[in-house]
């Protein structure tokens, strides 16, 4: 029984990913005309695997997806990036003129708001997050 | 010469090297009437020999009413394209020039200095939606816009590129590929410069448009 206890004890940091740190949700303010919001954050993996995003959703957006606005061509552009991987120790930053989620809102946005964000994990893991809506 | 006239000759330029070196500004206030020499700013990227009149053109603002060359003159016009479903790069662009047109604090610069958005995409970006995006920044800000072909004249000549990424008749989502820098247009309707727009640079800027408006 001890053995099986010890066994389970060192295999429990494998069986589940660690938690992202993430910082400075925010999601810029637009008019209610406008279709889209970008929303950013710093994201820091404090644990010793890999962790990917697969999935980004909340009740207030009908869509949200990952892009990084590029420059190709001479032109900005917006590559959709279906996954964003944070290695282990790593920082990836969604900042304006870099990554960035596109967000398609159901309703207004009102500076000062708070609206839950819920990120998927490759792991099925998932974590909810605080976006505050800023000007 | 003979020996009086050299005398005077000297004495006249002791006076005025005398004169230049007490009062140095009034001297380079000579110089500085000519165009503002690229050395001397900071952020924004002066074209030189390659600044180039701008042709007729002819786009419809959000106040619906006709946009062209006329408009430009006597004004230092700082111009950039985008469409308003841009949701990460044309509202960063925006917030930047908003603080760069705060930080100029004479009323004289302020009044002659005008941002435009051309919006790229007609098919969504009509008057009304223009307008609320506009009003959102700086209600003094002009956006405009008009079917391709017009829209093309203008890109053309300011070296602009575009590229819709519609992928089916009616797709309401689609995203636009658009140069992202801005481009400068002085009161003699040229393209004279360009600038790619940096929140750390706003006082850099409101400086440059300040000594170009002064320049003058």
């Amino acid at each position: 029984m001890r053995r099986i206890i010890l066994l389970m004890l060192t295999l429990f940091p494998v069986i589940t990913l660690a938690e992202l740190q993430i910082d400075n949700a925010w999601i810029k303010n637009l008019p209610p005309t406008v279709p889209v919001r970008a929303g950013y954050m710093e994201i820091h993996n404090p644990g010793t695997e890999v962790i990917s995003i697969v999935s980004v959703s909340s009740e207030a957006f009908s869509s949200i997806d990952v892009h990084e606005t590029v420059m190709k061509d001479g032109m900005m552009r917006m590559e959709h990036v279906p996954v964003l991987t944070i290695q282990p120790g790593a920082r990836v930053t969604l900042e304006p003129g870099g990554l960035h989620m596109m967000m398609h809102p159901l309703k207004p946005t009102i500076v000062g708001e708070s609206i839950p964000v819920k990120l998927e994990m490759n792991d099925g893991s998932q974590q909810t997050l605080s976006f505050s809506v800023r000007p | 010469m003979n020996r009086s006239s050299n005398t005077l000759f000297a004495v006249l330029a002791l006076i005025a090297g005398l004169l230049i070196s007490v009062y140095p500004d009034q001297a380079s206030a000579v110089q500085a009437k000519s165009q503002t020499s690229p050395a001397e700013l900071e952020a924004i990227t002066m074209l030189g020999a390659d600044t180039r009149a701008l042709p007729e053109f002819e786009l419809i603002d959000h106040h619906s009413k006709t946009l062209d060359r006329s408009r430009f003159k006597g004004k230092w016009s700082l111009m950039f394209f985008g469409y308003t479903s841009c949701p990460d790069v044309c509202p960063t662009t925006l917030n930047t020039i908003s603080h760069v047109v705060s930080a100029l604090h004479d009323p004289r610069v302020q009044d002659t200095v005008k941002v435009y958005f051309v919006s790229v995409d007609p098919g969504r970006d009509k008057p009304e939606l223009l307008a609320s995006y506009m009003n959102y920044f700086n209600p003094d800000f002009i956006a405009a816009t008009s079917d391709v072909n017009n829209l093309d004249i203008l890109t053309d000549a300011l070296g602009v590129s575009y590229r819709i990424g519609k992928k089916a008749e009616g797709d309401p989502s689609y995203t636009v590929d658009h140069s992202g820098f801005v481009a400068l247009i002085n009161p003699d309707v040229e393209f004279a410069g360009l600038l790619f727009t940096d929140p750390a640079q706003v006082q850099a800027v409101a400086r440059d448009l300040t000594r170009l408006v002064n320049g003058r």
